[in-house]
């Protein structure tokens, strides 16, 4: 009767089970967090009811966390001790000094991310003023400006896309992929991304490429800010970023 | 679902409105010794099987049959213990699925539950005790009865301490009493067995017609819902959830276990009393494993036998006041009763408040009762029947929200749907069976009692919605997991 042990019991005679519930933690890992039992079931193509009752399995164990709104999932922080993630890249010096000076200069929040491959990894967040909510960059990756900036790099930006589609986060967040390709041929054109209110509400953010000797895309660097007068700074802020930018990439590649 | 997700993960942020509770502490054995406790054992076996055995149909059979029915409850409230952890327990997870209303009627009833339980473990205890002093000190015999108000207020007090200095001492407290408990009357039924099927002539034919379905229906059914009451309690260390470590791991195991455990110590305690009545020609009684121990020559045994009762009252009074205190502090979270309610001692972590203002009914109540001399038995039967509608109200409503609550997370499949669905069928036949039992029996508490909790909660509900419509849209506050609790990834 009791579904904890089922598990593993099926272990034993089905290693399949085991094979599902690390495809489920994948699953969540690449969806982002939000990601609902039944896309997870659909995704793997599990039977719903073996989805749910793994899940429910993860969640006791705590490598899946129940979000507020019941029915989404995150990764749960045991997952962090199951791949002993202590490691924190680390930082030279003289980067450190130039973002320091451009926080105190912008006053908003500024941050540094390495963006390889279809990744977005901040290394360096503004301690005083925090990006809001990185762990929605998996889901959403259009509606960040760092985000737009690594996509604008992808000949198969589709495949930043959790399940390849596009969700919607606020009623600004780019929905339609037609909207999404032209707004990232512009980044690529005008060397910057800009995101209002399109990942929170009342929040905006803008991120310019980092870019090696070679011109490879290395790294991205991000202000962040309430949307109540953003549009005025950011001509100013383009500036400041991109002079920043230039004196980072030597220290980065 | 996506536009409120920012909404959701904003939630995060936001502390957890049991904070204020010792989190993330109980050990898996800490928390089964609540269920243990209330589900009580021990005391039931003292009672229940003789009440099953009165109606005349195959004991055995009818304490199988309400494992059975139990099992589905205990399956339907794991849907949520599962995915929430909540110190209102059956409360929270009724709002979760049937909203407000349903959700406060269930709150009332589990509190007759709680409350009327608790009371009746306090007789009990008292008398268990008075019992046992007589025995060991023959000259006090006659005094006893004037000494029995105070022995319930000092026995109540210690419960009161309980409740207050901690959730883990209390817990540790519980399940030292219960392993002594149950190891003693386990003792004291295979001894009975053993003495007894090899001297009382029958035995063995008497202890296979508590086997049978040979019976009328009625009777089956009848004898069925009795046996439900020696099951009561055994969901409440859901109201232990955020206090658990790992509580969605922890307490579906806990509970199911604790209901398959009671199944099978009740169902071979119900065969040895049946055995042991056939063969010593025993007419049921009010305390029938002394009558049968005695009957055996075993008497020798009775003082140990005693203090193990009593000791399975206190626990029973104590678990049932932790989960009662959790509930009107989970009430008073969700902005229903008077906001000091839902803030526990900052150094014992406990919901002391609310244990205060119990505490002089606990002591009150068994000490009038016994001070103007209401005869033990009556007072208990009363009393426990009462509470016993009021779990099973609560159970109806629990797995009645099961229908709603798995579709609405998206997360329903066919079989928890169905184990909910014939859960509800079998409570609300037992409900009424057992209600019309106790009418018919001239014992009104538990009709009366669940009326007037109703009552209370709809008028409650009513007032609530018209001076606060706001507060009824956040009822049903549970443990929710912090910004610490989720993996972000590898950034910072």
């Amino acid at each position: 009767m009791s579904h904890s042990f089922a598990g593993i019991e099926d272990a034993g005679g089905r290693p399949k089970t085991v094979h599902s519930a690390l495809l489920l933690l994948e699953a969540v890992a690449s969806l982002g967090p939000g990601v609902t039992a039944q896309d997870l079931a659909r995704e793997l193509s599990l039977p719903p009811a073996t989805a749910y009752r793994l899940i429910n399995l993860l969640v006791g164990e705590e490598y899946l966390i129940r979000l507020p709104n019941l029915s989404g999932f995150a990764l749960g922080s045991r997952v962090a001790e199951l791949a002993g993630v202590a490691h924190q890249p680390t930082m030279p010096r003289a980067a450190r000094a130039v973002l320091a000076e451009l926080r105190q200069r912008t006053r908003c929040g500024v941050h540094l991310a390495v963006l390889g491959g279809r990744r977005i990894h901040i290394i360096d967040a503004d301690p005083d003023n925090p990006p809001s909510h990185p762990g929605l960059y998996a889901r959403y990756p259009q509606a960040v400006a760092l985000g737009k900036v690594t996509m604008a790099e992808l000949d198969d930006w589709h495949s930043m896309l959790p399940g390849r589609k596009l969700h919607t986060a606020t009623p600004h967040t780019l929905s339609s992929e037609s909207q999404l390709r032209t707004e990232l041929r512009e980044v690529a054109r005008v060397g910057y991304a800009l995101q209002s209110d399109e990942l929170v509400v009342g929040r905006s953010c803008l991120a310019l490429p980092i870019r090696d000797e070679r011109g490879q895309l290395v790294a991205g660097i991000a202000a962040s800010g309430s949307s109540a007068g953003w549009h005025e700074r950011s001509a100013s802020l383009i500036r400041i970023l991109a002079d920043a930018g230039a004196r980072l990439s030597p220290l980065l590649s | 679902m996506a536009p409120d997700l920012a909404g959701t993960l904003q939630a995060l942020d936001r502390p957890s409105p049991v904070e204020g509770l010792e989190r993330g502490r109980l050990r898996p054995i800490e928390v089964a010794a609540q269920s243990i406790a209330a589900a009580a054992p021990t005391a039931g076996l003292v009672t229940t099987p003789s009440l099953v055995h009165a109606t005349g149909a195959p004991a055995a059979t009818a304490m199988v049959l309400a494992t059975v029915l139990i099992m589905l409850v205990a399956s339907s409230i794991n849907q949520f213990t599962r995915r929430l952890a909540a110190p209102g327990s059956l409360y929270t997870f009724v709002v979760r699925g049937l909203g407000p209303l349903a959700g406060l009627v269930a709150a009332g009833a589990l509190a007759v539950g709680y409350l009327f339980v608790s009371l009746s473990s306090a007789v009990g205890a008292t008398s268990y005790l008075a019992r046992s002093i007589g025995f060991a000190v023959p000259s006090l015999q006659t005094r006893l009865p004037q000494l029995e108000p105070y022995i319930a207020v000092a026995l109540m007090l210690g419960v009161g301490i309980l409740l207050l200095i901690g959730v883990r001492r209390a817990t540790v407290v519980m399940l030292v009493i219960e392993v002594i408990a149950i190891g003693t009357v386990v003792t004291a039924l295979v001894i009975a067995a053993v003495v007894g099927l090899g001297r009382l002539p029958g035995s063995v034919a008497a202890s296979a017609s508590a086997w049978t379905l040979d019976a009328p229906p009625s009777a089956l059914v009848a004898a069925t819902v009795i046996a439900l009451s020696a099951f009561i309690g055994f969901e409440s260390s859901s109201a232990l959830g955020a206090e658990a470590q790992r509580p969605m791991r922890t307490l579906p195991r806990v509970i199911t276990w604790t209901a398959v455990g009671v199944g099978v110590l009740f169902t071979f305690g119900t065969l040895v009393q049946s055995t042991a009545f056939a063969g010593l020609g025993l007419a049921p009684s009010a305390n029938p494993v002394d009558d049968i121990l005695a009957g055996l020559g075993l008497t020798g045994m009775l003082p140990a036998f005693d203090i193990a009762v009593m000791a399975s009252f206190l626990a029973c009074a104590t678990a049932s006041m932790m989960a009662l205190v959790r509930l009107i502090l989970a009430l008073a979270i969700d902005g229903v009763l008077p906001a000091a309610l839902g803030r526990a001692h900052p150094r014992w972590r406990t919901p002391h408040r609310a244990a205060l203002i119990l505490l002089p009914v606990l002591c009150g109540v068994p000490a009038i009762l016994l001070g103007v001399g209401v005869p033990v038995q009556l007072a208990m039967d009363h009393m426990i029947q009462a509470s016993v509608v009021g779990y099973l109200v609560a159970y109806l409503l629990v797995c009645a929200s099961v229908l709603r609550f798995l579709p609405r997370i998206g997360e329903s499949t066919v079989r928890p749907m169905l184990v909910a669905a014939a859960g509800f069928a079998g409570l609300l036949v037992a409900l009424v069976v057992y209600l019309a039992f106790s009418l018919g029996s001239g014992v009104l508490t538990p009709a009366i009692v669940i009326g007037v909790s109703t009552v209370l909660a709809v008028c409650w509900w009513w007032w609530v919605r018209r001076r606060h419509p706001e507060t009824l849209g956040r009822l049903g506050s549970y443990d929710q997991p912090s910004t610490a609790s989720v993996w972000w990834g590898p950034s910072p």
